[in-house]
């Protein structure tokens, strides 16, 4: 996949996503919220992936944010549009509820089209060096970005793990649909047993292999990305901070 | 006949970037008390075969059908035990005696019948009930923890037995132990036994059939005593004696396909072979 | 050269301890290959790690190159000269991009990123694998998988590779693919390597073969005196590889003449006719 979007740098892009979401959830007046949801609808198209995916992906918390919204309708106080069996819809809770659903929608978008458009590498490389300043005030971001790295490696195995501990607990008479809540809450020690022991295992490996290929904690690691960032890059990060400062008027 | 297999698919994914066309059409009949064998290289469908046939997972097309019925459609089979080849995925208690009685408990089973039965599937795998009934599992070393991960399907007395990789990471007398083990099932209980496996020389001379899986089809059957040739197997998951009775055959058409044992092979080209034949060195 | 001169070493738990490898004398040299067999909880695992310098002899010394691991820094470089692959290469993946797990140890050793991309591209040569770097390392398979490994291990440059127990978890072919490997590491790179396995077939490519038994390196020999007296394995609690049995049996029967032991199936076919 090679759109403008996935040629960005991590950094660029993290940057952009942090400063969109601020501007969005800072943003008071509708040409704040607009300016921000525009330069929001630039990067979705640039990013060439289908509308469709990002719904296929995020339907089901877009529907949450929906619930959220339509909650603030009937809870905010104000203006009467119109009562129902006690509940009342009021303007104020229109408004308050568009631009809560604006504001979350809008950051949910930006996560999605940061990790469709980043490999996990690139992205926890990015970070890394974002973060390396801190490391003059002793914050560990080495190991910090070591931890992020082995977690996205290992969420796909251990949700492989997790189906093989259920397909055995089938094998040895575990009934979901049958049985009283104490038998119930016997299979759920049953299913967390087998998991956090097998995890602890892997972390137990994983550790051994790392020191058998010369990790140590507080060495320095040369790292593997450092391409310096191009023009769109920081067309990227000023258009961000055009739309942050926006957000000060 | 006691279990079949009619043309059963079983695709990983379907529609997706990642579709993988796991099983492809296998139809199969397994006997009762037969030892059947599966083997196949990496990626040919064999665990994925078991997981079938155990009713784990329902095929995409084709059934399974025991004692010429479907299998359940939640759940597995009471009859039916499946081995999984880490222990790892099947220990859910702390105590060797508890993860044991794990099934049974389940199924309902308490007080003297859960205790026997208990003791009667530890000492099946030589694993003696005083010693082992309160062991920590984390204690155990691979081979002790494979076993009791077998005693705790034993004790539910399976009439079938399947098993994924149950050889891997044993020494040669943990091997023989567990082999012998089985054959001891199979005597006294009649138990069927369906293994996975690619460490074919141990196993042979205990199974009746070797189903060789290939590409997530069946690229062959060879009895473990089999007379007539055996069509296009291949070769490099087969014993070596049976490969070799295989290259002799060209030559000499009356050796059998396989026989049991090397033994039984030398035996048998000595049979068909005048010492002077045995040439040129 | 690998030098171990009178080593012990006891696992201590909970006030117990249990000898795991006893006043044990052996030597690797460079460009030797050495099987190492034996049951399991003979100590062959803590012989791989004591080469590695992962855990320290309680009496005699380790020496690898001159270098002592009971030193803390002459230890350091041990490790980086002894590489270690384990049985699953799933537990030894750090990454989920191949080049990126790969170039994990020379990162380690703070190199420059120009010559940690050559020792990526070069490791990966090695192990016939450089078609797949920007695979995911679970669309492999097994043999893959291993190679892959084996070819982080070889990127920090190791003058002696243990493997242990590194291809039982194979197929047959994922199995070949890493012994052909390891065959021409030996001859090109003059690597000396241990290779710990549970399969005798393995042993046919060692030029010695150690059987260790209760801690202790019970028989050291070349292999083809190890291969003319399958007694001395029975002894140990193994079995001659298939391949020997079979043309043993075959010479009780006259079929085959006694100095003949052959390396491959083809050869005992040829001897045949």
């Amino acid at each position: 996949m090679e759109s403008a979007a996935h040629r960005w740098d991590a950094r660029s892009k993290i940057t952009a996503v942090v400063g969109l979401s601020i501007s969005i959830i800072a943003a008071s007046h509708w040409l704040q919220a607009a300016a921000a949801g525009l330069v929001i609808l630039i990067l979705l198209v640039l990013s060439c992936i289908s509308w469709r995916y990002y719904l296929s992906n995020l339907h089901l918390l877009l529907i949450l944010a929906a619930i959220t919204s339509l909650l603030q309708l009937l809870v905010v106080p104000g203006r009467v549009i119109y009562t129902l069996a006690g509940v009342t819809l009021t303007w104020e809770g229109l408004l308050a509820g568009s631009w809560l659903l604006f504001r979350i929608t809008g950051v949910l978008l930006l996560a999605a089209w940061l990790t469709f458009t980043t490999k996990p590498g690139e992205l926890t490389a990015g970070l890394e060096r974002l973060l390396a300043p801190l490391q003059f005030i002793r914050f560990p971001v080495q190991e910090l970005v070591m931890i992020m790295t082995l977690s996205l490696r290992f969420l796909p195995l251990l949700a492989e793990e997790a189906q093989q501990i259920q397909r055995a607990q089938l094998v040895r008479g575990v009934n979901w649909s049958k049985g009283s809540l104490k038998q119930k809450g016997r299979y759920v020690v049953a299913f967390i047993v087998p998991l956090l022991r097998l995890s602890l295992q892997r972390a137990e490996d994983l550790a051994e292999a790392m020191e058998n290929r010369g990790y140590q904690a507080g060495i320095t690691r040369t790292r593997l990305y450092a391409q310096p960032l191009s023009r769109s890059d920081w067309v990227l990060i000023a258009v961000t901070g055009i739309v942050l400062m926006a957000q000060l008027l | 006949m006691l279990m079949e297999l009619q043309s059963v698919s079983y695709t990983y994914q379907p529609g997706t970037v990642f579709a993988k066309s796991a099983l492809h059409d296998i139809s199969l009949q397994i006997q009762e008390n037969e030892f059947l064998v599966i083997t196949g290289q990496e990626g040919s469908g064999k665990s994925t075969l078991l997981l079938v046939m155990a009713g784990l997972i329902k095929p995409d097309q084709g059934q399974v059908l025991y004692r010429g019925q479907p299998l359940p459609g939640k759940g597995i089979h009471p009859h039916l035990g499946l081995v999984f080849q880490h222990p790892e995925q099947q220990m859910f208690e702390l105590t060797v005696g508890q993860e044991v009685a794990f099934g049974l408990e389940n199924r309902g089973v308490t007080g003297k019948q859960l205790h026997s039965a208990v003791a009667g599937a530890l000492a099946a795998m030589g694993l003696d009930p005083g010693r082992y009934q309160n062991r920590r599992i984390r204690e155990l070393s691979t081979g002790e923890k494979r076993r009791v991960a077998i005693a705790s399907i034993l004790a539910m007395q399976p009439r079938v037995l399947l098993m994924d990789e149950p050889l891997a990471g044993l020494d040669f007398s943990g091997c023989r132990q567990l082999l012998d083990n089985l054959q001891q099932l199979r005597r006294s209980q009649s138990t069927t036994i369906i293994m996975v496996t690619h460490h074919i020389e141990p196993v042979y001379p205990f199974c009746t059939r070797v189903v060789q899986l290939k590409e997530g089809k069946i690229n062959g059957i060879i009895r473990s005593e089999q007379s007539e040739p055996a069509e296009n197997l291949e070769e490099m998951t087969l014993p070596v004696h049976v490969q070799l009775l295989h290259h002799l055959q060209k030559i000499k058409p009356e050796l059998p396909a396989s026989t049991s044992t090397a033994e039984e092979a030398a035996a048998v080209i000595a049979e068909h072979w005048e010492i002077g034949e045995a040439g040129s060195h | 050269m690998i030098r171990l001169d009178q080593v012990s070493f006891s696992y201590t738990d909970e006030q117990v301890s249990r000898p795991a490898v006893q006043d044990l004398s052996f030597t690797l040299e460079a460009g030797q290959m050495v099987v190492l067999l034996g049951p399991n909880g003979s100590g062959k695992s803590t012989l791989a790690w004591l080469i590695k310098g992962r855990l320290l002899p309680g009496k005699g010394k380790v020496i690898v190159d001159g270098l002592n691991t009971l030193d803390k820094n002459q230890r350091r470089q041990v490790q980086n000269l002894v590489g270690l692959v384990g049985p699953v290469p799933d537990h030894q993946f750090i990454s989920n991009l191949v080049a990126d797990d790969v170039a994990f140890g020379p990162q380690n050793l703070g190199l420059e990123r120009a010559e940690i991309n050559r020792r990526v591209d070069a490791a990966l040569k090695m192990v016939s694998m450089e078609d797949y770097a920007q695979y995911p390392p679970y669309l492999l398979s097994g043999g893959q998988k291993q190679r892959v490994c084996l070819a982080g291990v070889l990127a920090m440059q190791p003058r002696y590779l243990i493997l242990d127990e590194a291809t039982s978890m194979l197929d047959p072919a994922g199995r070949q693919q890493v012994l052909e490997i390891l065959a021409k590491l030996r001859q090109e790179r003059k690597i000396g390597i241990l290779l710990i396995t549970q399969n005798l077939e393995e042993a046919l490519l060692a030029d010695r073969v150690a059987i260790m038994h209760q801690g202790r390196i019970a028989i050291d020999l070349p292999f083809r005196e190890l291969a003319a007296s399958p007694d001395l394995l029975k002894e140990y609690g193994m079995e001659e590889p298939p391949l020997l049995h079979m043309a043993s049996l075959l010479k009780k029967h006259g079929l085959l003449p006694n100095h003949c032991f052959p390396d491959s199936l083809d050869q005992v076919v040829k001897a045949l006719c």
